[in-house]
């Protein structure tokens, strides 16, 4: 028998060395294609999937579940749209809050808690962001995907060099992956194009009479703790507004510019005529001047650096040493959510959506997210 | 289509560095090499 030479050996051992090397990335790679579960209260009535309302999404990264809630009194319908950004951790949180814990009195709660699905399977490059950020419950550690703000482009590529929106603005290339530039969509589009058309035929076909969308933003970005509104929303944001500065939460009002098109505050309104709002909470995360990113900066929000700029004036919003945890970010969304029914059920009393077991912005912010959210599963 | 012209490349010269391995015959050559191959492996599965 021949012998094997030295370096021949050596080679053997290095591809040997190079597949370990390539496993384990590799299968934690994978996992981030594998969504984590969640798990709806007793009040869910359906789990649909977008591609019902629009089937070409069926079968790609672009599809995505749709938790429908009926009430017995009739009433409005409402959607809720979380993770349209899926590094806007607050927003995809606050809609599994709404499918883990509510029941429907009246009308219908429609959620989407991973609108761009596509855009969890993947991180934002170069931001050494976690793959996970991980919510403690009494039950133990319960692990959520922080995503990108753009849709994978695995399932996207190229980007053109200019985008021009279905709604005829022109913008940077890779605004062409971003859910939120992409309204109304286009049947016959790009993927992301497809999701905000599957999400104008998924608000025309069950009749949706108000949408929510979910968002977060950098604290140096002057959009924020805001209410954005389509103008045909003004009174409703306004009634809203109130309700939440009573309630003691420092936020502002933002009028849909005309001019910017393509995102959901804009062409919801315009093309489907339903009343559009948006919602911000400041997110350090997200910033350009936060530290090292990790699981706990997304959770408890706690930056020296975002303090210091807070220090120095740089910040739109108060940044103390205690943070902006996840918590008040969540509670600041659920609360304006129902500050927006409130004002909803004033203004149009016959399109009132009742939600039952809503946990309260003061409840959260006192026992935290996880004293809300399912038990983690097992060996999960 | 693009995907799979982009696979055949990546597969391409995932083949090359294996061939590359064994023709090596220093330790240092072929754990440089190997390292390489490592980032071509992941990209062939589509890893970043």
């Amino acid at each position: 028998m021949k012998r094997i030479k030295g370096a021949t050996l050596s080679a053997v051992f290095s591809l040997f060395l190079t597949g370990v090397l390539c496993f384990f990335p590799g299968r934690s790679f994978q996992t981030m294609h594998h969504p984590e579960p969640f798990f709806p209260s007793a009040g869910l009535t359906a789990k649909h999937w977008l591609s019902d309302y629009f089937p070409p999404l069926k079968n790609t990264h672009g599809d995505t579940e749709v938790y429908i809630f009926r009430g017995t009194e009739k009433g409005g319908n409402l959607l809720v749209l979380g993770g349209t950004h899926p590094n806007e951790p607050a927003g995809m949180i606050a809609s599994v809050l709404l499918v883990e814990n509510i029941r429907a009195k009246r009308g219908n709660v429609l959620v989407v808690p991973r609108a761009n699905a596509s855009g969890f399977t993947h991180s934002d490059p170069q931001e050494g962001n976690p793959q996970r950020f991980v919510i403690p419950t009494p039950d133990g550690p319960r692990p959520f995907r922080l995503g990108s703000r753009l849709t994978n482009p695995v399932d996207q590529w190229p980007d053109p060099a200019v985008y021009l929106n279905p709604a005829g603005q022109k913008l940077s290339g890779n605004e062409v992956r971003n859910l939120n530039r992409c309204y109304p969509g286009r049947a016959d589009g790009f993927l992301t194009e497809r999701i905000a058309f599957g999400i104008m035929e998924l608000i025309r076909k069950e009749r949706v009479d108000i949408g929510i969308d979910l968002h977060e933003s950098a604290p140096e970005y002057p959009v924020i703790n805001a209410i954005v509104f389509h103008e045909n929303s003004s009174e409703l944001a306004a009634l809203a507004l109130l309700s939440l500065q009573a309630e003691g939460f420092d936020i502002r009002l933002e009028a849909s510019p005309a001019n910017l098109r393509g995102l959901s505050h804009r062409e919801w309104g315009d093309h489907a005529g339903i009343k559009a709002i948006l919602l911000e909470t400041p997110n350090a995360s997200h910033g350009r001047l936060k530290g090292k990113p990790s699981s706990s900066l997304i959770v408890d929000g706690k930056d020296k650096f975002y303090t210091k700029a807070a220090r120095l004036g740089w910040l739109f919003v108060p940044y103390g040493e205690e943070g902006i945890p996840l918590a008040l970010r969540v509670a600041r969304h659920l609360a304006a959510i129902e500050a927006v029914l409130g004002g909803l059920a004033e203004l149009e009393p016959d399109k009132a959506v009742e939600i039952e077991d809503l946990p309260a912005a003061a409840e959260v912010q006192k026992r935290g997210v996880g004293a809300f959210l399912h038990a983690p599963q097992k060996g999960g | 289509m693009i995907r799979i012209f982009y696979y055949l490349i990546v597969l391409y010269l995932s083949l090359h560095l294996i061939w590359h391995l064994f023709r090596q015959k220093k330790l240092g050559s072929q754990a440089g090499t190997a390292l390489v191959l490592t980032l071509f492996l992941l990209r062939l599965f589509l890893v970043k």
